[in-house]
């Protein structure tokens, strides 16, 4: 571990705010696997129209806040809330207003373009109309129209990265879940998620997203939560993070989040 | 159930596009079932399967009343005594019978002594021939010897007046037990033939076993849309597991369904396998349930496994026992008792019983309820456990 690190049960930076008219509300969320605790009393809340950066290294307890948060799982115990509607009792309404975009390529490769948006449009039940017109629409987005009769297979990593970002939309959530969304692409392809993301947000959707590229937490977040082995060690505006760093951590000034980020999660190797 | 009908519509769609799937599910079956009604037994047709055997009684003891009365009891089996004289007409010369059955001087006479009775089968090399040897052979090995000795002793005496003593029946019995040897051998002797179409035993028993084999393609899939995030995808979509599993399984059933209808049709149409009228229904419920069964087992399997690696060996030794044992490879009802009832356990089992019971013995439906309601009940089950045990997600 370096100098410079601090462990990160020894810094709480900023406590989550509470918003009147949270999208996301998450409390004193706790899973356990077994013995481990995967998610330790994580806390956050996310308003519309905001991009909120989940960060912390492999293993951190980022995808399995996300899959409680997305319904796939229960929490041990702890409360999550999304426009209202609890996770634990309304899960198939909760279904209906998320949008979950998975870090894999969650889609069918055999299938064309337009057949992979049909079926997942079919499965939020959108009748013939509203599917062509909503499958047009995100495929001219994403740019993937012209190729919509190709087979995925025959894609490049970018359009298939688009491609799983427009399937994640294909029911205009109200809340979006971002899992590394630009892992692997291209700069066209990452500008072009970029837009998609603002675009999102001038919607008033609420975004959670995850990133290992501190430059684009710093770009795209209006808000920035750090995770460590479980526990939430840092929240707060790009600012916040960086001011109260800069207060604690007294060995160097942070340069940027990816300085915070080490930091406070240290520079330990974190296979998974 | 438009979910369902989204989910079954994307897999048929992939199916659509891959021509090596096509070629394993259809082509390749249908290539072995005609190499192989060609080569084993030349594809002969009779039609329904019904075989006379010539029995010539040089013996006319219980013993061997007891014996033909198993024999008869076997469907499609006639028995016609006559000379030996005749018999071998028939078989040598005439080649009109497959062969004939001797009961030998003495041969009751040994079995009431406790003593281990022969008889001969004198057959031709054909197919009439091998299932003459066969039938008696599978009658002679569950035979019981203690019953059948009890019986005789109880009737030889009472034949000559004599008082039946249990307790020296039952010393015999025990002593004949003891040497362990069976109570009548069969002694083959080649001899000209009966027949019954082959495709009427090749055709199901490969589409059944093919049905099986086909399940590494819905684990596979399953399989796959787990590694591939497509199911964790689905499972935070409004998409309910039940739906899911039901899409999935309706797909896998509509191919197995299809997969054996064509085969059938092709043996029927091109080859006289026996499928008309009289019990076309029966075959269809047949099919009907045996795809459900398999589709089930399939579902199960992918529920229990958790790599597509590890399902294969199984699948494959699931199809290849559950043929040689079920009846896919030979007709069940040569095999012994013991692999009769063992086979109770596979699908085919059941499956060929009442393919061969329509399709080779002309027995009529309510014969073959049977099997039909056990592919049911075991599709049922198999249904059951994969509910159970099927991790979709925590909340669906």
């Amino acid at each position: 571990m370096s100098e410079n690190s601090l462990k990160a049960s020894q810094v709480i930076i900023s406590a989550p705010i509470v918003f009147e008219s949270s999208m996301v509300v998450a409390r004193n969320l706790v899973k356990k696997f077994g013995q481990r605790s995967a998610v330790n009393d994580v806390s956050l809340e996310i308003q519309p129209g905001e991009v909120f950066g989940l960060l912390g290294p492999n293993g951190a307890g980022k995808s399995t806040t996300i899959n409680m948060l997305s319904t796939y799982l229960q929490p041990t115990s702890g409360t999550v809330t999304i426009n209202g509607l609890d996770t634990k009792k309304n899960s198939a309404q909760i279904k209906q207003i998320i949008g979950v975009i998975p870090q894999e390529l969650a889609i069918y490769e055999v299938n064309t373009c337009e057949e992979n948006m049909n079926f997942y449009a079919e499965i939020f039940g959108l009748k013939a109309a509203a599917r062509k017109e909503r499958v047009e629409s995100l495929l001219t987005k994403v740019g993937l129209w012209d190729r919509r009769k190709d087979q995925v297979k025959k894609f490049s990593g970018g359009m298939k990265r688009r491609l799983n970002i427009a399937v994640g939309l294909i029911n205009d959530p109200l809340f979006v879940m971002m899992d590394e969304p630009t892992v692997g692409v291209d700069p066209q392809s990452r500008q072009s998620i970029y837009e998609i993301i603002a675009d999102l947000k001038a919607q008033g959707k609420a975004i959670l997203y995850t990133t290992q590229y501190m430059e684009e937490a710093e770009q795209l977040c209006d808000r920035i939560a750090i995770i460590d082995n479980g526990r939430l060690i840092a929240q707060g505006t790009l600012d916040e993070l960086l001011t109260l760093s800069e207060k604690r951590i007294v060995i160097e000034k942070p340069r940027g989040l990816a300085q915070v980020f080490l930091q406070l999660t240290g520079h330990e190797f974190r296979d998974e | 159930m438009l979910k369902v009908w989204a989910v079954f519509k994307r897999e048929m769609l992939e199916l659509a596009k891959s021509p090596m799937a096509f070629v394993w599910t259809l082509a390749l079956p249908i290539v072995l079932i005609l190499l192989v009604g060609q080569l084993s037994f030349g594809g002969s047709s009779d039609g329904k399967f019904a075989i006379s055997i010539p029995v010539v009684m040089q013996d006319n003891g219980t013993g061997t009343q007891q014996f033909i009365g198993v024999l008869k009891q076997i469907p499609g089996v006639t028995l016609e005594e006559m000379s030996l004289d005749n018999a071998k007409q028939h078989v040598e010369t005439k080649s009109d019978r497959g062969g004939y059955i001797l009961f030998p001087v003495g041969f009751s006479q040994a079995i009431a002594g406790g003593q281990q009775a022969s008889l001969n089968v004198v057959t031709d090399t054909g197919t009439g021939g091998q299932i003459i040897r066969s039938l008696v052979q599978s009658v002679a090995d569950r035979f019981n010897t203690t019953h059948l000795l009890v019986t005789a002793l109880a009737q030889q005496a009472q034949q000559n007046n004599q008082t039946f003593d249990p307790q020296i029946a039952s010393q015999q019995a025990i002593t004949l037990q003891q040497n362990n040897k069976p109570a009548v051998t069969v002694v083959a002797q080649n001899a000209g033939g009966a027949s019954f179409n082959t495709f009427d035993q090749v055709a199901p028993g490969y589409a059944t076993m093919f049905i099986i084999l086909g399940l590494s393609g819905l684990i596979g899939s399953v399989m796959s849309e787990r590694t591939r995030g497509t199911m964790s995808r689905l499972a935070v979509m409004p998409l309910p597991k039940w739906a899911y599993m039901t899409g999935k399984m309706l797909a896998q059933f509509v191919i197995g369904f299809a997969q054996v209808v064509i085969m059938l049709g092709i043996a029927a149409i091109f080859f006289k396998a026996h499928i008309n009228g009289d019990n076309i229904l029966g075959i269809f419920l047949l099919i009907l349930t045996l795809s459900f069964a398999a589709t089930a087992l399939g579902m199960l399997l992918a529920s229990i496994f958790k790599t597509e690696g590890a399902s294969r060996p199984i699948v494959t030794l699931i199809a290849l026992i559950g043929s040689l044992v079920g009846g896919s490879w030979f007709p069940i009802w040569l095999l012994p008792e013991w692999v009769q009832q063992v086979s109770k356990v596979t699908i085919n089992s059941w499956a060929m019983q009442g393919f061969n019971g329509l399709m080779i013995f002309g027995q009529s439906l309510s014969t073959v309820l049977v099997d039909v309601v056990a592919l049911a009940i075991y599709g049922a089950i198999c249904l059951l456990l994969a509910i159970r045990f099927f991790r979709y997600s925590e909340t669906a």
